[in-house]
């Protein structure tokens, strides 16, 4: 309501006519606060004024005039005038004051909705200290869940309504901005949005039809706001500055621990007299080496004690984790972070200026916004700038035109932002690299090879890997739509709209000689200097890699609208058509052989032409144009029984002929039960009770394209697999290189959904919400089906079918209300909950699908399998093995020779290596001898959702003081931890790798005492070499009394329920304190508005989960069904804004 | 006002009819059938992704062309077998099972699908040429006979790795319904590739007429790769082989070695033609056998591709120092050797094929082709600590050196542990830059179709009659190999036929093969076997072998690495001209033998703790009774499982 209050250049420009009388008086509400701003008009005349700042109005009138009262969100009141004071207590309309919410091609009241739509308005969003409008979802809504998926400034934010459908397709809801369908909403500044609603069961989303299955988003930005006849001018300045400095860090093994352990797993590993070449080659400074560096066999090497001393007490040790990602909050920045770390990363701000003006029949908003965003990491660096521009005119009577343009441009830049999917094996991977690598300066290191990308043996530090892996990515997108509406006879409306987006993507990386890019790619021999003699294979070159891709959208709508009323009965229908274009490309530029002492990631992108080799590849995406038909009819009986039915014919050539047409009805009842006669004695306490019932259906078409026919595609040889010279230098295949067999028969994904509802609303809407209840069931799901008959390996098809059902709970309170002239004070709650049961249904016939995360390869013994997709279970399903703790010197009997042999004599051979005291024990139910593997967890909560707490308290001679607390939460989640497995595991290629506290000496069990003297060394041998073993067993119980964890060297590894952990948390995720002065201070200075604030974000996280942070996704990705993973992912912040806000 | 609603509703219309192709699905990127096909470089490089399936992973590259088939003999053995992992050579000792992490996972990267692929491509390639291409146009009749060429090499090695397979011959983009085709009889199969192999015959020339790019080069096939493939396959066919008595979905018939057809006629028909088309290839002085047994492989390994200068009718041709690890898997180990050996700049050696040691003292005396075919040392390069922790006797063997310093040098292995010769790194002529050296990959060889026409002359191991109508004398072909040998002359039959291919191809994988269609693989396996241990005892056939071997090295620097970075700058050798015991009568101790002056000797039959060629360490299969089941591979479980029951298994598997 604040944007229509200053008038004074309206007030100044009034006429000054001639009158009989002056009446002056104030306008309040109801509980006695000034209205400023009311509109006080002569019945019958032109002659009207305002209302100034404390409510009080002056008016010339004739003799016997009729004042009128009136303003938005009041009942309008007609008084005669008596005297020459008349004063006014305005009651506020609770019919007009209910939202409007956007249903898709129309609006609905809310009070009127027939299906399940959830809404929040820009004032719930305004005090959101986030860059992207969806995470501003963040636990306001039930059943629409928001994850961020890692803590990076550009880091994806995954938004699923009800749950999600798909298996392997997208399940990201359509987006609609303003009524054009959009490819991602990460571009709009969360301070231009007016409403987002979302559009949940099918019955609303059937007007999407084909796109609709996953869930409408739709977002209205702001426009002027001006509706009046008068002319208006606003301005608008928000903003605010921010720190941020990592939440929570890895708690690692100090040096001293580091070494003992490396020690430990020389030892181990390799015997004693391995260590000369595993141990002391790396950490003993003081031994004698030939000029390679290496340790002859004579040397005489430093006991282990002396070493452990020197890396504890005289060498240095690095904190890596520190130097990446800056200190935590309570430690300060210091030189010993590294040079390049300064005080600018973490550093965050955001600002927004609008303009805006006119009266109801031209007016425009133009806004600008700024977002600045260092991220904590060393290298990163985020930064985007919207211009948006909305504009109304209306010619004549029933007439208008409207346009709306939006620009945006985001560039992510620098090192620190490589895709948490590189961080798999044989890449460099920023956060894991920087925690685990060696804290130690080593003193010698191994060749480079390639098969050693998981030992830090051989690789660079944190700050030369992320400095190798540079990237910039810029992202500019255009949006221009215009309508124009006719209305005509009063009950019709003609409405077209034309719509344009494009979008330009380019990501341009550069790969520096350390990274495994570099060293793996290109082969030898192409390799030439600059006089053209080879130089060597590309291993010690810098290449590029430089993608820029181009999308566009044009769309036209036509709809045609009628309204009527008559007696009881109202009726709205809609018909409309409306086509889309989208066409998109893609281009590829690889360069490879850039100098190194030449060309970094700064300078590159700005001499690519230097490349001693480029290649190049292009797409050009396949035809996407969408023919769609739809209509929608409701109907109200007094407002009380509804009745809403809506159909949509989609035509979508991503689809082949005979299977591009899919129609999607739905219809939805609702009976407002409140309003009935026989309800009436519940009305001083029952203000709404609404029930509601839909059913309907939707698609989802976001399918992989381009497997409707047999495509061949041409791929540079290069020599990669056949003789060059007797070849083709191209060679055309079909289906990709994964070999997908074209199936002309795939359709849509097609979802059904039936929800049933109820609207309630106590105590005149101070207490109100909505319960649902949904029942979803997917069809037709595409899986990408394997096929060993036909030459192909896969084929996608339309064979499975998943099912969600769910029940989800709003409800807002609003707990004190009071308003007058010295003390107002109010306080709101609202919270949400919602319960989502998913099943797959079926898988086609498969009986299970298998879902990998990639994050480990050699070694790993649960690869492809880590999640286990079967029918009539849920998604999310972990599968690995249990664990009962460890072998101890009681599963053998004897020892010999760094040997632990059962009472078979035998050694005990285990799938994670051989077995010795310590080493983890897996669980084998039927005892075969071979571990069994079990479901350990399941990454879908119970339940999820968040509340809101709102407060304010003020008065008019010392301003408002307003609160608001944002806090989510999900119960009954679990979390792969596979960055926990990496950091308290070691095995033949993670050597060298810093570990966990939880394994550090004293928690782990151990055969060696602390100062790294092997315990069964001690013990003494029969003739034939055998130890006491009752001595044995008795003096490594003594030392591993208060053992906690496992060994944790081995020579494979698995993903065990010690890596699932439970993830429910609550997060207060956003408070801030505002403070607005009172308005007559700045009256002077003509501001009508002036509020200072203060933020904390993420200010905590009540979990038990161990890791970094328990909202965590960085795997879905690779793959839609690995979710509820913790790999690698960039740390999460916490942070303090100070901003401001500013109107005139 | 009307105007407006008139001017929407033209915009509507205007706006679906303005582009006729608003409902057509179209990938501009990729191309259609006719574009590719009706265009002669693009069917050229249509071709080149049939061949890129032989260098992707898992398929010839590291896999078929590696020792993962073939194996074993009674002459070639897996060194995989270890007792403590039996199951990584399964496929080699007669026990597989249904899964294999080296043949089949789950990522369907494996030797079916590689193979299903190509013959997918080439079925697109037959359709499309046959659609949009001028076959009477010569460069396209050579595609088009390349084309079946190749689908009848894929679908042989088919029946040969799996026996029954389904008999596909359509495109899945003609028949979509193409993935439902079962498994069938082979003879299905065999029919057809023979129908295409004549057909091929007929549209490629003789190499040195052949157009192009595949002119005078053995990595694309020529009139004389077509005939010879077809005689394979015409032998094959009237062989004996392992399989099901009838064809039942699902499997479960009952099965046994037999022979393919029974038909007496069709064989006498099958291997006429196989003698026809051999004598045709004999007939033509496009293809000849080299004066020097060793060069053929010298060759190999130097990248000659010439087919005028080359014995090898057909090689899978992959890319220089790109792709393909025939070097890596088939050559002798070399340990440590990088940078030091010639031509081993990097790159590891596995080593997956062995020798069995019978075949070294089987071999006449005179015979030029056993020092080629048996490498009884493996290179090594240090200062000597592998050869003896004595410093002292590391320099009384390898004197004139600081026994500090590295070397390089060669070390007599163990019997059990005899390479093939035939591929050597220091034969190549470029740098090995890593595990895909690039080495083609011989499919057959000159030597082959002689013996191939004089096995189809003597009526083949079914002794069927068959009248000689080619003009040429088997027994004089015959004579050809055994004197390029430096052999006298042996009467040709069946029985002296078997010994010589024996001789002949060696290492090659085909003996395998050949035993199958003789129906003799279980009793090769199981003398072999016998005499093995007869070889430990030094027994029977090997009363006068001994257990050591004499040598002295010689320095021969010739062989060292010369690139950059070289690291060592000696070679030592073994003087094989003064070594003793590595032949028949060589069983005691030279004169020569003198300690002091550098002689070593070696006992490669025992060591400290067992002796190295006695089961179960050393072993050509797991169980007797299980070779007759287990010819083929499985059809893999991940197969299976994505087969709607299209595929199954035999053979009690």
């Amino acid at each position: 309501m604040m944007k229509r209050l200053f008038y004074i250049l309206a007030v100044a420009l009034l006429p000054m006519m001639a009158q009989a009388k002056v009446v002056t008086g104030q306008v309040t509400d109801m509980n006695g606060e000034p209205i400023i701003g009311a509109n006080v008009l002569v019945k019958g005349a032109t002659t009207g004024t305002i209302t100034d700042f404390d409510g009080n109005y002056s008016i010339d009138v004739p003799e016997n005039a009729i004042l009128v009262f009136s303003y938005l969100g009041m009942t309008t009141q007609e008084l005669p005038v008596t005297g020459n004071t008349l004063s006014v207590v305005l009651n506020e309309d609770n019919q007009v004051l209910e939202e409007v919410v956007v249903t898709g091609y129309g609006t609905t009241k809310k009070r009127d909705l027939v299906t399940a739509v959830s809404s929040v308005n820009s004032d719930q969003l305004k005090d959101i200290p986030v860059a992207s409008a969806s995470e501003a979802l963040q636990g306001k809504l039930a059943g629409v869940s928001v994850t961020t998926t890692e803590g990076a400034p550009d880091a994806d934010v995954k938004v699923r309504v009800r749950g999600g459908t798909s298996l392997t397709q997208s399940n990201e809801p359509l987006y609609i901005v303003d009524g054009f369908p959009v490819s991602s909403i990460s571009d709009i500044a969360p301070g231009d949005i007016a409403s987002m609603d979302v559009l949940k069961d099918a019955a609303a989303t059937a007007i999407y039809g084909a796109q609709g299955a996953n869930g409408v988003i739709i977002i209205t930005t702001k426009d002027s706001g001006a509706e009046d006849d008068k002319m208006t001018f606003h301005f608008d300045y928000s903003g605010y500055v921010g720190w941020k400095r990592m939440a929570k860090r890895y708690d690692m093994m100090s040096a001293r621990d580091y070494v003992l352990m490396q020690y430990e797993y020389a030892y181990l590993t390799n015997g004693e007299s391995g260590l000369r070449n595993n141990f002391n080659f790396y950490f003993d400074p003081q031994v004698k080496r030939d000029n390679k560096g290496k340790i002859p066999s004579s040397a005489t090497l430093t006991p282990v004690s002396t070493l452990l001393t020197y890396w504890d007490q005289e060498a240095t040790s690095i904190d890596w984790q520190r130097r990446t990602f800056g200190p935590t909050w309570g430690s300060s920045l210091s030189s010993d972070d590294h040079e390049a770390y300064s005080e600018h990363q973490g550093f965050t701000s955001n600002h927004s200026i609008s303009v805006s003006g006119g009266n109801k029949n031209a007016n425009f908003l133009l806004s600008y916004n700024r977002v600045d965003d260092a991220g904590i990491m060393y290298g990163s660096n985020f930064a985007r700038n919207n211009v948006s521009f909305k504009g109304k005119f209306k010619p004549f009577k029933g007439f208008t035109i409207g346009t709306s343009a939006r620009y945006s441009n985001t560039n992510v830049l620098g090192s620190g932002t490589n895709p948490s999917e590189d961080a798999g094996n044989k890449n460099e991977s920023r956060v894991r690299n920087a925690v685990g690598y060696t804290p130690v300066t080593l003193v010698a290191r191994d060749a480079k090879s390639l098969d050693d990308y998981d030992s830090f043996g051989s690789l660079y530090d944190p700050i030369t890997t992320i400095n190798h892996n540079y990237q910039t990515k810029k992202d500019n997108k255009w949006n221009i739509q215009g309508y124009a509406s006719y209305n005509f006879l009063k009950k019709f409306t003609l409405r077209v709209e034309l719509g344009y987006e494009a979008r330009y993507r380019d990501q341009d990386r550069y790969y520096g000689p350390t990274s495994f890019y570099s060293r793996d790619t290109p082969g030898p021999g192409i390799m030439k200097d600059a006089l053209g003699d080879e130089a060597g294979d590309g291993t010690n070159y810098g290449h590029i890699i430089v993608t820029d891709q181009r999308t566009s959208k044009l769309r036209n709508t036509n709809t045609f609208n009628y309204k009527d009323k008559w007696g009881s009965h109202s009726l709205e229908l809609l018909v409309g058509e409306e086509q889309q274009w989208n066409k998109g490309s893609l281009e590829t530029l690889y360069g490879y052989g850039y100098d190194p002492s030449l060309y970094n990631g700064n300078n590159v992108f700005n001499f690519m032409g230097a490349a001693a080799k480029q290649t190049f590849k292009n797409k050009i995406n396949d035809t996407d144009n969408m023919l769609s038909f739809f209509a929608r009819a409701n109907y109200d009986y007094k407002g009380r029984y509804y009745l809403t039915a809506t159909f949509r014919a989609d035509c979508s050539t991503r689809f082949a002929r005979g299977h591009q047409w899919g129609y999607f009805p739905s219809v939805a009842v609702a009976w407002r039960m409140s309003d009935e006669e026989w309800m009436q004695g519940a009305s001083n306490w029952l203000s709404n009770l609404k029930l509601r019932f839909s059913y309907g259906t939707a698609g989802n078409n976001q399918v992989e394209t381009g497997y409707l026919n047999t495509a061949f595609l041409i791929y540079p040889l290069n020599g990669a697999y056949v003789d060059n010279d007797h070849f083709a230098s191209t060679y055309i295949y079909t289906g990709g290189s994964d070999a997908i067999a074209p199936n002309a028969d795939l359709k849509w994904e097609t979802t059904v959904t039936r929800n049933f509802g109820i609207d309630y609303g106590f105590f005149n809407e101070r207490l109100s919400g909505a319960i649902d209840m949904y029942w979803n069931n997917t069809n037709d799901l595409i899986l990408l089906y394997k096929l060993s008959t036909g030459g192909y390996k896969n084929q996608y098809r339309n064979i499975g079918s998943t099912q969600n059902r769910g029940i989800e709970f709003s409800i807002k309170g609003v707990i004190l209300d009071h308003k007058s002239k010295n003390l107002s004070y109010g306080l709101t709650v609202d919270a949400n909950i919602a319960f989502n049961e998913n099943k797959v249904v079926s898988l086609g016939g498969m009986t299970d699908y298998e879902v990998g995360t990639q994050c480990f390869s050699g070694n790993y013994l649960t690869q492809s399998s880590e999640f286990l997709v079967e029918p009539g279970q849920a998604i999310g399903r972990f599968y690995g093995y249990k664990t009962e703790g460890w072998y101890t010197p009681d599963d053998f009997a004897s020892y010999k020779n760094d040997h632990w042999y059962g009472a078979d004599g035998k050694v005990i051979s285990t799938v994670l290596g051989e077995a010795r005291p310590g080493m983890v024990k897996l669980v084998d139910d039927d005892k075969d001898g071979t571990p069994d593997k079990h479901v350990l967890g399941n990454a879908l909560p119970l339940f999820n959702g968040g509340f809101n707490i709102t407060a304010f308290v003020g008065g008019d001679k010392w301003g408002k003081v307003d609160f608001s607390a944002n806090f989510t939460y999900s119960y009954g989640n679990d979390v792969m931890n596979m960055t926990a497995l990496d950091f308290s595991t070691i095995y033949g290629s993670t050597k060298l790798r810093n570990l966990n506290n939880s394994v550090a000496y004293g928690n782990r069990y151990s055969m060696f005492d602390g100062d790294g003297n092997y315990i069964p060394k001690s013990i003494p041998v029969d003739a034939s070499g055998y130890a006491n073993y009752a001595l044995l067993s008795s003096r490594l119980a003594e030392y591993n009394a208060n053992a906690k964890m496992a060994n944790p060297i081995m020579s494979n590894i698995a993903l065990t329920d010690q890596f699932v952990e439970d993830a429910s948390y609550l997060r207060l995720n956003n408070l801030t304190i505002g403070y607005s002065v009172a308005p007559k201070w700045v009256e002077k200075a003509k501001i009508t508005q002036l509020r200072v604030f203060f933020q904390a974000t993420n200010v905590f996280c009540a979990t038990k989960y161990s890791g970094a942070d328990p909202e965590v996704d960085t795997r879905s990705k690779i793959n839609p069904l690995a979710i509820g993973v913790d790999y690698s992912a960039y740390p999460k912040s916490r942070g303090f804004n100070i901003g401001l806000n500013l109107k005139f | 006002m009307k105007k407006i609603q008139y001017i929407a509703l033209g915009l509507v219309m205007i706006s679906i009819t303005a582009c006729k192709d608003f409902f057509e699905p179209t990938s501009p990127s990729s191309l259609t059938m006719q574009d590719v096909y009706s265009n002669p470089q693009r069917i050229e490089s249509a071709i080149a992704s049939i061949y890129e399936q032989f260098g992707v992973d898992r398929s010839y590259r590291n896999r078929l062309a590696c020792g993962f088939q073939g194996l074993n003999t009674d002459i070639e053995r897996s060194p995989k077998d270890k007792v403590k992992d039996p199951t990584a050579a399964a496929y080699a000792t007669y026990s597989m099972i249904l899964v294999n992490k080296d043949l089949s996972n789950s990522t369907g990267k494996d030797p079916w699908g590689c193979i299903n692929s190509m013959i997918e491509r080439a079925n697109l390639a037959i359709e499309g040429i046959e659609a949009y291409a001028d076959t009477t146009k010569e460069q396209i009749a050579y595609y088009l006979g390349e084309v079946l060429f190749l689908r009848a090499f894929a679908y042989s090695e088919l029946v040969k790795l799996w026996g029954d397979v389904p008999p596909r011959f359509v495109s899945l983009t003609k028949d979509p319904n193409g993935t439902e085709i079962a498994k069938n009889d082979r003879n299905l199969v065999f029919d057809q590739i023979r129908k295409d192999l004549n057909r091929a015959a007929k549209l490629l020339p003789w190499s040195a007429q052949c157009p192009g790019k595949a002119h005078d080069y053995t990595g694309r096939p020529s009139k004389a790769a077509a005939l010879a493939l077809l005689a394979r396959v015409d032998l094959n066919y009237a062989g004996y082989a392992l399989r099901p008595d009838f064809i039942q979905d699902g499997g479960g018939a009952p099965y046994k070695v037999q022979l393919n057809t029974k038909d007496e006629t069709l064989r006498a028909q099958l291997l006429t033609e196989a003698m026809v088309s051999c004598a045709q290839i004999i007939n033509n002085e496009d293809t000849k056998l080299l004066d020097d047994y060793s060069q053929i492989f010298k060759n190999l390994c130097a990248d000659v591709t010439t087919y005028s200068k080359s014995e090898y009718i057909w090689e899978i041709p992959f890319a220089d120092g790109q792709r393909g690890q025939v070097m890596n898997y088939n050559v002798g180990k070399v340990d440590n050797c990088l940078k030091a050996l010639k031509n081993n700049s990097s790159g590891s050696s596995n080593g997956a094929l062995t020798i069995v040691p019978t075949l070294l003292y089987d071999f006449e005396k005179n015979d030029v082709r056993r020092d080629v075919t048996i490498s009884p040392y493996r290179w090594f390069a240090n200062n000597g600590d592998d050869f003896n922790k004595d410093t002292a006797k590391i320099h009384q063997a390898m004197p004139e050196m600081d026994p500090t310093k590295s070397r390089l040098y060669q070390r007599i292995q163990n019997a059990g542990e005899f390479y093939c010769g035939k591929y050597r790194v220091e034969w190549m002529t470029r740098e090995r830059n890593g595990n895909d050296e690039g080495i083609n990959f011989p499919i057959i060889r000159y030597a082959d179709v002689i013996l191939m026409f004089c096995e189809a002359a003597i009526g083949g191991i079914t002794a069927t009659s068959v009248s000689n109508t080619t003009g040429l004398d088997p027994q004089a072909q015959f004579n050809r190999i055994r004197t390029r040998a430096h052999l006298d002359s042996k009467p040709l039959n069946m029985e002296n036929l078997m010994e010589e291919r024996k001789f002949e191809f060696a290492g090659e994988y085909i003996r395998k093969y050949d035993l199958q269609r003789w129906g003799k693989l279980k009793s090769a396996l199981t003398d072999a076997t016998r005499r093995i241990a007869d070889l430990n005892a030094h027994r029977g056939d090997f009363e006068n072998t001994g257990d050591t071997v004499w040598y002295k090295f010689k320095i021969d620097n010739s062989y060292l690495y010369t690139g950059k970075d070289a690291t060592v700058d000696t070679c030592y050798v073994i003087d094989f001209s003064t070594a003793w015991g590595l032949k028949k009568d060589e069983n005691k101790c030279p004169a020569a033998y003198d300690k002091s002056a550098g002689w070593v000797a070696k006992n490669i039959f025992r060591g400290e703790e067992e002796d190295h060629i006695v089961p179960p360490d050393y072993r050509l299969y797991i169980n007797e009774s299980d070779i007759d089941k287990r010819h083929f591979y499985p059809i893999f479980e991940s197969n299976l499982a994505t087969s709607n029951g299209k595929l199954w298994n035999d053979y009690d598997y």
